[in-house]
């Protein structure tokens, strides 16, 4: 073994044995130089004046896990010392463990713990998932947030469907062209995810990159649109399939270890997830239980994959003493899963979208269209060759495309 | 405590903002919903005060865990207890208050139907926030549902009448219509 360093505790040892061999995050490197450190890091262990690490070599614990896995009453029964002192001892070098454990394992599963300093570090260098729309994306601040989870909801014929498909293309936008360059992940439980549509947005944004490269001839702007192309989008797009309730909660049960192996993915959309809750569900208060769960495992996967999670929701009526007025479904209590809460609607024959919750945003509502090419503004910005906002029928597969082209 | 969207982390957000930096005392967030946004607590301090330096110490003395269920929970009150009884002066500095975003989303899971666990559950995790604050005069702030019998009636608090008896004090928060 090779010398341990004085710091002992680094983590980048190069051990000759693997560390891979566990997946429990609490293991730590099975390394033999390490041993002389641990035993080290309880004698400095504050106040208690308690100074095992002679006895607990002599108690025969090599490896910190050994310790951590002995539990504090066996180990006061190993080395005679009181429950007490062997929970402190065991803290410590949780604590210590804690310390050197590699940071980018994500801290699945131990204790997240940050200052407040740290957290605005990362959140400002995180980057945004655009929709295209350039309204949408300011009353969001920036675009679809990653590790949140935002819920849209609407009446049907609104627009969900339309921008999930459109967010599951716009994660894919290479980080020189302003996106996050992740995968996708749709699970419909609806069964209204149409693939020509998904050709239709990719091709559209394909285009509007190759738009951005021409104006700005930029070397890594070529080799990005080298891998962006249509195939590459929709191979990334990965989508399942769930009819009942019990397949969704499967699914999102299973995302995790999907989502390890498939490291680069950054968007979960779950388009439907009032369809299969709403209908047949006698016992109420089980389907609160199963939703609060659900959401539960929802925000650890936003978290520990760095991933934006998207749920639409369908609308219910709610009568009132005067008046009935539309409101989310699933209930009051789903409304505090969602972080961010979009609420798209219909004003005659205008579509609105109103931020209805956020943390960090003010709640307001602005305009937008949905075109042949996907979500878009209402007045379409400055840049040439943008399509015009015309309102065409989404389900209807644009006809007069070849015309509007220049 | 409040229906969704009412403000509950922004009070939680600025709450902790204003101890940190006003009291220049340490706080501990635990949040279980994901909605802590450390730009948002940015933009409050930079409301109240100009200095930059000021800013980012306040920022540090903030200690954010993430919790998801209601083990790691209590695992984190458990770690603040033993961290405070051994008095270890580390960076943390003395710590005066302890938030918890959303009691209720890591308790819901658990109550009701055949399970008994949730409710002991609860009252364990009531039972570590009161010590904890009695023993270490800590300021302890939780946020929680509201809930509706049905769809007509009106919004009461979640977690039921068990739960009631544990907060000393509670503060509805509604937003009514043209205000």
């Amino acid at each position: 073994t090779e010398p341990a360093s004085s710091s002992g505790l680094s983590a980048g040892t190069q051990s000759p044995r693997t560390h891979a061999a566990h997946a429990d995050p609490l293991t730590r490197r099975q390394n033999g130089s390490d041993t002389r450190e641990r035993p080290r890091a309880c004698a400095e262990a504050p106040p208690a004046g308690f100074a095992p690490g002679a006895r607990l070599a002599a108690a025969g614990f090599q490896t910190a896990q050994e310790l951590l896995d002995t539990g504090p009453c066996g180990l006061s029964k190993e080395i005679g010392i009181s429950r007490e002192e062997a929970l402190e001892a065991l803290q410590v070098v949780r604590q210590e463990c804690h310390g050197d454990a590699a940071r980018p394992a994500g801290g699945s599963g131990a204790t997240r713990k940050y200052t407040a300093l740290e957290l605005l570090e990362e959140e400002q260098s995180q980057g945004f998932i655009i929709t295209f729309c350039s309204a949408l994306d300011n009353i969001l601040g920036g675009g679809v947030q990653l590790t949140k989870i935002t819920e849209i909801c609407g009446a049907p014929g609104v627009g969900k469907t339309q921008l999930c498909m459109q967010l599951a293309v716009d994660v894919q936008i290479p980080e020189c062209f302003g996106g996050v360059a992740g995968e996708a992940v749709f699970i419909d439980t609806e069964g209204s995810f149409m693939v020509d549509r998904v050709v239709d947005i990719a091709a559209a944004c394909v285009q509007h990159c190759h738009l951005i490269a021409e104006a700005q001839q930029e070397e890594d702007h070529q080799k990005a649109l080298e891998t962006f192309s249509l195939e590459n989008i929709l191979s990334h797009i990965y989508y399942f399939r769930c009819r009942d309730y019990t397949e969704l909660l499967a699914q999102v049960y299973l995302l995790p270890e999907f989502l390890s192996e498939h490291s680069k993915v950054r968007l979960v959309v779950i388009d439907g997830i009032a369809f299969p809750f709403r209908h047949d569900f006698e016992d109420l208060s089980l389907r609160t239980r199963l939703l609060n769960g659900l959401a539960q495992q929802l925000i650890i996967i936003a978290n520990d994959h760095r991933a934006a999670v998207v749920l639409t929701n369908q609308m219910t009526t709610r009568i009132g003493q005067s008046q009935s007025t539309l409101v989310p479904a699933l209930g009051e209590s789903w409304g505090h899963a969602a972080t961010v809460r979009l609420i798209l609607h219909w004003d005659n024959s205008q579509r609105l979208a109103t931020l209805y919750k956020s943390p960090s945003q003010k709640e307001s509502t602005i305009a937008y269209h949905i075109t042949s090419h996907g979500f878009r503004d209402v007045q379409p910005p400055a840049v040439t060759h943008s399509t015009e906002g015309t309102e065409l029928n989404p389900r209807k597969r644009p006809r007069a495309e070849e015309e509007k082209q220049q | 405590m409040g229906a969704p969207g009412s403000g509950k982390t922004q009070v939680c957000l600025g709450i902790a903002a204003s101890v940190s930096l006003g009291l220049k005392q340490h706080v501990l967030f635990l949040d279980s919903t994901g909605g802590f946004t450390a730009s948002r607590l940015y933009q409050m301090l930079q409301a109240q005060t100009e200095d930059e330096e000021e800013q980012l110490e306040a920022l540090q003395r903030i200690q954010v865990v993430r919790v998801f269920n209601i083990y790691e929970v209590l695992s984190a009150l458990q770690e603040l207890r033993d961290r405070l009884s051994q008095q270890v002066v580390s960076s943390t500095g003395p710590l005066k208050m302890v938030l918890l975003d959303s009691v209720s989303a890591v308790i819901y899971p658990l109550l009701g139907g055949r399970q008994s666990e949730g409710l002991a559950l609860m009252m364990q995790l009531s039972r570590e926030l009161k010590t904890l604050a009695r023993e270490f005069s800590l300021a302890v702030v939780v946020t929680n549902q509201v809930t509706r019998d049905s769809s007509t009636g009106p919004l009461k608090p979640a977690l039921g009448r068990s739960w009631s008896f544990v907060p000393s004090t509670r503060v509805l928060l509604e937003s009514k219509e043209g205000s």
